[in-house]
C-alpha cells in the first residue's frame, strides 16, 4: 500500500488548515490513501501556511485557505496531477542554482554528510561516494588537472578574506622545493561561530579527503589540521578518522596502492584567536608564540618551517571532493558573478529558528532571516544583522535585500569572515554591540604591533565612556581617527579589521552614538549606566516584593504603602523591574 | 581490513551501500550532545535490546543537522516509509519511535522536521 503523507505547517498554533485538511480527505474517502499529519518545521517559513507531500516531496503555499483547498486535493490525490500553480519555488533573483534545487532555499555540499553518517565509521562517509573524488584525483587526473578543475570552478576561502583557492595551490605547485605542507585552519574563534566544528564532528572525513587531493595536486608529503583545543569531540572524531584511513591506506604512504604519500597530524591551538590568522597559525604549528609577521612572503611560497604551504579553511576542504566529483562546471554554476558554491553560516540571536545554513550565494539577508530563520523572536522589529564576527560589521535593515557574497558584503562595510551571522531585533544597543567585539578583539590582540594594541584599547575606553554617559561629541570624531589608523597600520588582519564593528556601527547609527552622547539615553536600556529605576508612587501597592529581591537593600518603604528606590545604592540590575506584578517600576 | 587497493575500495563502497536496515541516526555534536541527545541515544539502545531487537534496528551517532532550534533530532530510515527526521524529541517520542514509527509504519504527527535542502545524498558526475 502506498500511503501518502500530508504534511501541515501553520504560521500560528491554531490548527485550522490541519483540521480542514482532516475532514477533506475524509469526506472525500481518501482515509486510506493519505495521512494528514502536521509538522513544526517544514524547511521554509512563512506567513501563510505551507504543504509538503511525501515521499513525492512536493511543496505547496501561497493558496487560500479555504477555496483552493479541494482544488489540490482532488488534482493531486485523486487525479495523480502535480498542481504547478502553488508549488513553491524560491524566487531568488541573484543566487544561481539547478531546476531541482530551486524547491529550496538551502543547498547542502559541505554539509552534505552531516548528520547522516557516522563519523565514527569510514563505511558510511564510503556509501555517501567517499573517497569517490580521490579515486578519480588519482587514477584519472594530473595533479595540473586537479588544480585547474578547482581553479575553473571558481571556489574562494571559505575563511573569509575569499582567495581563489585554485590560484593558491597553483603557486604552491610551481614553487620548486623538497618538502611542502598542506594545512587545514580549524582555528575557529570567532564569538557565534561554529561552522567549522560541526563540519569536523559531523564529516571529518571530506576535509581529509580534501587536503589528501590537495597534496597530490602540489605535492605536498605532510599534512597539519590545527583544532581549537576547546574543539575536544571534533579532535577526538578527527583522530579516529585519520587512523582509520591510515590503517585503510587512504591515507599515509603508498595511498592506494600507488606511489603517492601523504601523512597528516593534528595539532592544538591553546585558545588564542589570532592564531587563526594564517602566519600565526604557522608560527603556533612550529611551536612558537602564535604572532603573525608580515606578508609577503605568503604561506604559499613560504610557509611551515620556511617550506611551500597551502592553508585553507575548513570549509573551503570539504569543498573539494565535490568539485572534483561533479566538476567544476557543475559548481560554477551555483552563486553569483564572483563568488561560487555555497556558504555556511551560523544563524544566531533573535530568531526563531537558529541553524546551521548552508546557501547559495547571492542568497539575501532577508531570506535567511525570514524564510530559513522564520523572522525575529517575539514579532519585534529586526534591527540589523551582524557578520564576520569581530572583523565584520552590522547590516541595517535597509540591506536586507543585498545578495551576500564576499564583494557585497565588503561594500557596505562588513565582511563574509567564516560565517557567524548574528540577528539583533530593537532591544539590542549598538553602541553595546561595538563594545563587545571591541573588548573580544583587546583581549585577543597578540600585542606586536602598536595600531592594534593601543589602538584597540582606546576605541574601548571611548566606547565605554560613551556608554557610560561620560562622553563628549568629539569623541565621535576620536573614534573614527583611530579605526583609520588601526585599519592601515596594524600588522595582520586582526588588527586592520579590529575596528571594523565601530565603523559600521558609526556609519548606520551615528544617530544612537550622539544619543548617548547628548541626552545621555540609551533606548534600549542595554547600558546600565544611563538608566534610572524609579518607582511609579501610583501604582505601588507597597508589596515588598521588590525589595525582598533587590540584591543591594536599594528599595525601602513601609508595608502597603507606595516604596522608593535608593538611587545612590541601586545597582541597576534590573531585579525589581523583573519582579513587580504591577508594572510599577519605571526605567528610563 | 588492512591497506586497500583501488578494487577493493570498490568493493566495499558497493557492499556498504547496499545496506537495508532499520536505521535510527541520533545527532550528537557537542550541540546535540548538550541539548540531550546523548540521554535519548542511551534510551534508544537500551530499549532496543530489551526488546531483543538488536539485530534489527541500528543505532548510530551522527553529526549536526543544522537544526539547532530543534535538539535532539534524529532521522529514521526504515524500509516502506520516506526518511523522516525528527525534532524536539524527548523519552516518550524516542520510545513511540521503536513502536509506532518502525515496528507499526505508523509516522508520529507534530515532530516530524524537514532538511530546507535538496541534498547530495549520492553525487553523480554532471555533464
Amino acid at each position: 500500500m502506498n500511503l501518502k503523507y500530508l504534511y501541515v505547517w501553520e504560521s500560528d498554533k491554531k490548527k485550522n488548515l490541519y483540521n480542514t485538511l482532516v475532514k477533506k480527505i475524509t469526506s472525500k474517502n481518501l482515509d486510506d490513501k493519505v495521512k494528514v499529519l502536521s509538522t513544526k518545521y517544514i524547511g521554509i517559513t512563512g506567513k501563510k501556511s505551507i504543504i509538503k507531500i511525501m515521499p513525492e516531496n512536493i511543496t505547496y503555499t501561497n493558496f487560500n485557505e479555504t477555496e483552493d483547498i479541494d482544488k489540490i486535493i482532488d488534482s493531486h490525490f485523486i487525479n495523480n496531477k502535480v498542481l504547478d500553480e502553488f508549488i513553491y519555488i524560491t524566487d531568488n533573483k541573484f543566487a544561481k542554482v539547478k531546476e531541482k534545487d530551486k524547491y529550496y532555499k538551502q543547498l547542502r555540499i559541505v554539509l552534505r554528510n552531516s548528520g547522516y553518517i557516522d563519523p565514527e565509521n569510514i563505511n558510511d562517509y564510503l556509501a555517501r561516494d567517499g573517497y569517490k573524488a580521490l579515486e578519480k584525483a588519482l587514477f584519472k587526473m594530473t595533479p595540473t588537472d586537479v588544480i585547474e578543475e578547482i581553479k575553473k570552478s571558481g571556489l574562494r576561502g571559505r575563511g573569509g578574506a575569499g582567495f581563489p583557492t585554485g590560484k593558491k595551490w597553483e603557486i604552491t605547485k610551481n614553487v620548486q622545493s623538497d618538502i611542502k605542507y598542506v594545512v587545514c585552519n580549524a582555528d575557529e574563534g570567532d564569538p557565534g561561530a561554529y561552522m567549522d566544528r560541526s563540519v569536523l564532528e559531523g564529516d571529518p572525513y571530506s576535509v581529509i579527503e580534501g587536503m589528501t587531493i590537495c597534496a597530490y595536486a602540489v605535492g605536498a608529503q605532510y599534512g597539519y589540521i590545527y583544532v581549537r583545543a576547546e574543539y575536544p569531540l571534533a579532535i577526538k572524531r578527527l583522530q579516529m578518522a585519520i587512523d582509520k584511513a591510515n590503517e585503510m591506506g587512504l591515507l599515509g604512504n603508498n595511498i592506494l596502492n600507488t606511489k603517492f604519500s601523504f601523512n597528516i597530524e593534528i595539532r592544538l591551538g591553546a585558545g588564542a584567536f589570532v592564531c587563526g590568522e594564517e602566519t600565526a597559525l604557522i608560527a603556533s604549528i612550529e611551536g612558537k608564540r602564535g604572532m603573525p609577521r608580515p606578508r609577503p612572503p605568503f604561506p604559499a611560497i613560504s610557509g611551515l618551517w620556511g617550506k611551500p604551504t597551502v592553508i585553507n579553511n575548513v570549509e573551503t576542504w570539504a569543498n573539494i571532493p565535490v568539485i572534483i566529483i561533479k566538476g567544476s562546471q557543475w559548481f560554477s554554476s551555483i552563486g553569483t558573478e564572483t563568488s561560487k558554491g555555497t556558504k555556511v553560516f551560523a544563524l544566531t540571536g533573535k530568531i526563531k529558528y537558529p541553524g546551521l545554513i548552508e546557501v547559495p550565494m547571492g542568497t539575501t539577508i532577508r531570506e535567511i532571516v525570514f524564510d530559513i530563520g522564520g523572522g525575529i523572536l517575539n514579532n519585534k522589529k529586526i534591527k540589523a544583522v551582524q557578520t564576520g564576527g569581530p572583523s565584520g560589521g552590522v547590516i541595517p535593515e535597509e540591506y536586507l535585500d543585498l545578495p551576500i557574497d564576499y564583494e557585497s558584503l565588503q561594500k557596505i562595510g562588513s565582511m563574509m569572515g567564516s560565517g557567524g551571522m548574528i540577528v539583533m531585533d530593537e532591544d539590542d544597543c549598538m553602541i553595546d554591540v561595538a563594545k563587545f567585539y571591541l573588548q573580544f578583539t583587546v583581549d585577543e590582540s597578540c600585542g606586536k604591533c602598536a595600531p592594534c594594541r593601543i589602538g584597540g584599547k582606546q576605541l574601548l575606553e571611548i566606547l565605554k565612556a560613551i556608554s557610560s554617559g561620560k562622553a563628549e561629541e568629539d569623541d565621535i570624531t576620536r573614534l573614527k581617527r583611530i579605526s583609520f589608523a588601526m585599519k592601515n597600520a596594524s600588522l595582520c588582519g586582526l588588527g586592520q579589521s579590529a575596528p571594523n564593528p565601530v565603523i559600521s556601527t558609526l556609519k548606520y547609527f551615528e544617530h544612537e552614538y550622539i544619543e548617548h552622547i547628548r541626552d545621555k539615553k540609551c533606548k534600549t536600556g542595554k547600558c546600565k549606566d544611563l538608566i534610572t529605576y524609579t518607582i511609579n508612587q501610583e501604582k505601588c501597592i507597597g508589596c515588598g516584593a521588590c525589595a525582598l529581591r533587590c540584591p543591594a537593600g536599594a528599595i525601602s518603604g513601609e508595608k502597603r504603602k507606595p516604596h522608593n528606590i535608593d538611587q545612590l545604592k541601586c545597582i541597576k540590575c534590573g531585579e525589581c523591574y523583573l519582579t513587580c506584578k504591577f508594572n510599577a517600576i519605571n526605567k528610563l | 581490513m588492512g591497506k586497500l587497493n583501488l578494487e577493493q575500495l570498490k568493493q566495499i563502497r558497493e557492499i556498504v551501500k547496499n545496506s537495508n536496515k532499520n536505521e535510527i541516526l541520533v545527532s550528537l555534536g557537542t550541540c546535540g550532545i548538550a541539548a540531550g541527545g546523548d540521554k535519548i541515544y542511551e534510551i534508544l539502545k537500551q530499549e532496543i535490546k530489551d526488546r531483543d531487537l538488536e539485530n534489527v534496528i541500528i543505532v548510530k551517532k551522527t553529526g549536526c543537522l543544522g537544526l539547532c532550534f530543534c535538539e535532539p533530532n534524529l532521522v529514521i530510515n526504515t524500509p516502506g516509509l520516506p526518511e523522516t527526521v525528527y525534532g524536539y524529541v524527548t523519552e516518550d517520542i524516542a520510545y513511540k519511535i521503536i513502536t509506532e514509527h518502525i515496528m507499526k509504519k505508523n509516522i508520529i504527527d507534530e515532530n516530524v522536521i524537514f532538511i530546507p535542502s535538496n541534498d547530495l545524498i549520492s553525487f553523480k558526475e554532471e555533464k
